[in-house]
């Protein structure tokens, strides 16, 4: 058993301790003045300190309390969707009704009957694949165009922007409008049919070119996005670094974009380069409205086909959703990973 | 215990956060509210009638009806979309605004059955024997499920050739009959599609692709007329039979012979290509007729499906659906239900959307044949009714079709795949959705 004096020694050292940043701040209260507490709180007949523990204790439930709102959000509005779609991954359901336990039958099916979900994994990976190089180099290549300064800068960077605020239902009536190869042709397939050239049936019989259109509209749409960030890094490079390479002698821009420029941009292309892929990955609209997942499948994606199972295949659809849910998760933790011992590096 | 005012103040803050938070929680996860015991009954109808013929049918049809029942409210909601799943969402979703009457097409009918949603219309059918007898019997089929009625059909419509008369007449092709029994056979179909392509700037045909909902009803009546069906009463798929494999063959050289010309993918049932001249047939639909009416670019009639075996046509329409949400409200159901079914309402709301009435009297009804006398065009739609191959109401039914337009349809007609192994794919995918 501690004696007072002992006690005073130990709970005068008040200590608070913020780190922020690498920066520590110490607080200390004098000893005199916890002496004088102690010795008031003795006048009145009040019991002792009490144990570190449970002020520690008190303080957690403090700090944990301030959060419970956000908690209960992220709880109502994340957590328990997620259960439920794993919960439902493993019942047959219509909507309708009560859900029957099945166990991993909805799993068996989409990977040994329902050909169309490996069919719609390739498609995604497929798209991910052409999508997410196209929107930062197109981005970048942007960056590049208005970086400097020139008359009706300000003009070109809103017009490269403007795409971001359509939405991607507009953009992609409007795009499958202006390509149409069906029985009335859109304006482009109509301009090359009248030099007697044909457009290719991208809607129709070309799978692989209704992917293509697929990536080029969704380019344009979100090539904005990376275009600001991509500005941004650009306009945060020092000038005196490309001041002094040119005295070593990096003469041409190629050399300057090669050696600084992109270098320097590392941390802003990481970063659109996770984003755009988990964007990419949970794409819907441009299959939606442009394709409606076909031709015959070819642009049919994984949250396409969980759109089109769930209705009457719930527990179906949740099986895939549960398996998309897991793999964007590797995926962004590899990307993560492979970031760090970057930047570690 | 001395407590400083400081910590005091921070403990009763965190104390009345957390209490505000599950107390708003509760209350989100509590009922929507108790609906009044006082007041008429509330009905929600939930449909997706077009908007000219909504208005009509709720400024004059729907006055009389709720005169009548001053105990009932009918409220009635627009879904937008005539897609089941919107639907399925709501039931589900239930409280004040669940459906209790919904406009739909029957082939929700097996899904809604099994989750026990519906009351005895068989049963209320077989004591209004009246009622029954004078439903056209085609649709009697439309309605059950397992041998049993499970909703009361509110108007139906089906599929035939539209055709462009001016261009028919160019490519001097003779124009069919309006009969079925004495109507064009495929071989007269087929040539009318080559006469067309090669002496107008038309293609013959104007082909659906990539809508398997729809692509997959248009196939039955073409497969009806061969002889063959698409799904059985167990859900073993019948579209990969002999009559499939010819019916998928016919449509695809039709296609590859260059007579045919594509409708937007997803949007086989748009008829700009047709109303633009990009082609001089099409199938589709008598709910057109209010543009139909308005059309003056050229002449045009109807005509039913071209015949190889037996006369045949793909009935669709809409059905009424009665929940069974509670014995009141389904005696108001049925009270709307039979208001739905006589001559008054069939003929005027039919004249108005072009469909086509589900009685006998009503067809016959003067002023109904008087309607098809100044639009002589709906005969290819009415004559056909009485051939129709109803269309599956299996729980299944729904991604049968997706599966069948996916690997069998699209692969065959846009990208000219082998006919037998298509089907047999698709066969195979469909026998595995079968519970």
């Amino acid at each position: 058993m501690k004696t007072r004096e002992q006690a005073t020694r130990l709970s005068c050292h008040l200590r608070l301790r913020y780190e922020e940043d690498g920066c520590k701040l110490h607080q200390e209260v004098p000893r005199q003045h916890i002496q004088v507490q102690e010795q008031e709180q003795a006048k009145v007949g009040t019991v002792g300190p009490r144990p570190r523990i449970w002020d520690n204790a008190l303080k957690q439930v403090q700090a944990f309390s301030f959060t419970v709102p956000a908690l209960v959000l992220l709880a109502i509005f994340l957590v328990y969707p997620i259960g439920y779609v794993v919960y439902l991954s493993f019942q047959r359901w219509n909507l309708l009704g009560t859900p029957t336990f099945v166990g991993l039958h909805n799993y068996y099916t989409i990977f040994f009957v329902d050909s169309s979900f490996l069919q719609s994994i390739g498609v995604t990976v497929l798209f991910v694949v052409l999508a997410v190089p196209a929107q930062i180099v197109m981005g970048l290549f942007l960056a590049l165009l208005i970086e400097r300064n020139f008359p009706g800068r300000t003009f070109f960077r809103s017009v490269f922007f403007i795409p971001m605020v359509i939405s991607f239902v507009a953009a992609g009536i409007t795009f499958e409008w202006m390509f149409s190869t069906g029985a009335n042709l859109g304006i482009f397939p109509q301009l090359l049919a009248d030099i007697g050239l044909k457009f290719p049936d991208w809607q129709h019989t070309n799978g692989f070119m209704a992917m293509i259109m697929i990536v080029i509209m969704n380019t344009w749409k979100v090539a904005g996005y990376s275009m600001i960030l991509y500005l941004a890094g650009l306009q945060s490079i020092s000038p005196q670094l490309y001041e002094a390479a040119e005295v070593d002698g990096v003469g041409n821009a190629w050399q300057r974009f090669r050696h600084i420029s992109w270098p320097l941009l590392m941390p802003t292309t990481t970063l659109l380069v996770i984003t755009n892929t988990i964007g990419s990955f949970q794409a819907f609209d441009p299959f939606y409205v442009m394709t409606s997942g076909g031709p015959s499948g070819a642009t049919t994606s994984i949250i396409y086909y969980i759109y089109t199972t769930f209705a009457t295949r719930t527990g179906v659809a949740s099986a895939a959703a549960t398996i998309f849910l897991i793999g964007v998760l590797i995926i962004t933790a590899v990307q993560l990973l492979v970031t760090r011992q970057g930047e570690l590096h | 215990m001395a407590i400083n005012r400081r910590e005091f103040l921070k403990r009763a803050m965190a104390l009345g956060l957390s209490a505000s938070s599950a107390t708003a929680l509760l209350e989100a996860c509590g009922g929507s509210g108790s609906s009044s015991s006082n007041g008429p009954v509330q009905i929600n109808l939930y449909h997706t009638i077009p908007a000219t013929t909504a208005a009509y049918w709720q400024q004059v049809l729907l006055p009389p009806f709720e005169k009548k029942y001053p105990n009932m409210k009918l409220v009635t909601y627009q879904l937008g979309v005539e897609n089941a799943e919107v639907l399925d969402t709501k039931i589900k979703a239930g409280g004040p605004t669940a459906p209790d009457l919904a406009w739909l097409d029957s082939t929700s009918t097996g899904a809604f059955v099994q989750a026990n949603l519906l009351p005895d219309v068989d049963g209320w059918l077989n004591s209004h024997s009246d009622i029954k007898s004078n439903i056209l019997p085609s649709l009697i089929t439309v309605s059950s499920f397992q041998g049993k009625v499970w909703s009361l059909p509110w108007m139906t419509n089906n599929c035939a050739m539209q055709i462009n008369l001016d261009a028919f007449n160019q490519a001097g092709v003779p124009i069919p009959s309006q009969d079925p029994l004495k109507t064009w056979t495929w071989d007269q179909f087929a040539e009318a599609c080559k006469l067309v392509s090669q002496k107008t700037k038309m293609k013959g045909f104007l082909m659906n692709n990539n809508g398997p909902g729809w692509d997959a009803w248009l196939f039955s009546g073409w497969i009806g007329t061969n002889g063959g069906g698409f799904l059985s009463d167990s859900g073993d798929p019948l579209f990969n039979s002999p009559a499939g494999v010819e019916t998928m063959t016919f449509l695809q050289n039709l296609v590859k012979d260059g007579y045919t010309a594509y409708s937007a993918p997803g949007q086989g049932y748009d008829p700009s290509g047709w109303y633009s001249q990009k082609a001089a047939i099409m199938c589709n639909g008598p709910w057109n007729f209010p543009d139909l009416i308005k059309l003056n670019t050229f002449k045009f009639t109807t005509v039913p499906f071209p015949v190889n075996k037996r006369p045949a046509t793909n009935p669709g329409g809409d059905q009424l659906y009665l929940f069974n949400n509670s014995p009141q409200k389904v005696t108001y159901e049925f009270d709307y239900g039979q208001y739905m079914l006589t001559d008054d309402f069939q003929v005027k709301f039919n004249i108005e959307s072009g469909n086509l009435p589900v009685t006998k009297s009503a067809t016959a009804n003067p002023a109904y044949q008087a309607h098809l006398k100044q639009y002589p065009f709906l005969y290819g739609w009415v004559n056909s009714v009485p051939y129709s191959v109803p269309r599956s109401s299996l729980p299944q039914a729904a991604d049968a079709s997706t599966a069948f337009g996916k690997i069998a349809w699209d692969p065959i007609i846009t990208a000219g795949a082998n006919v037998q192994q298509a089907l047999a794919q698709a066969a195979s995918a469909v026998s595995a959705l079968k519970q």
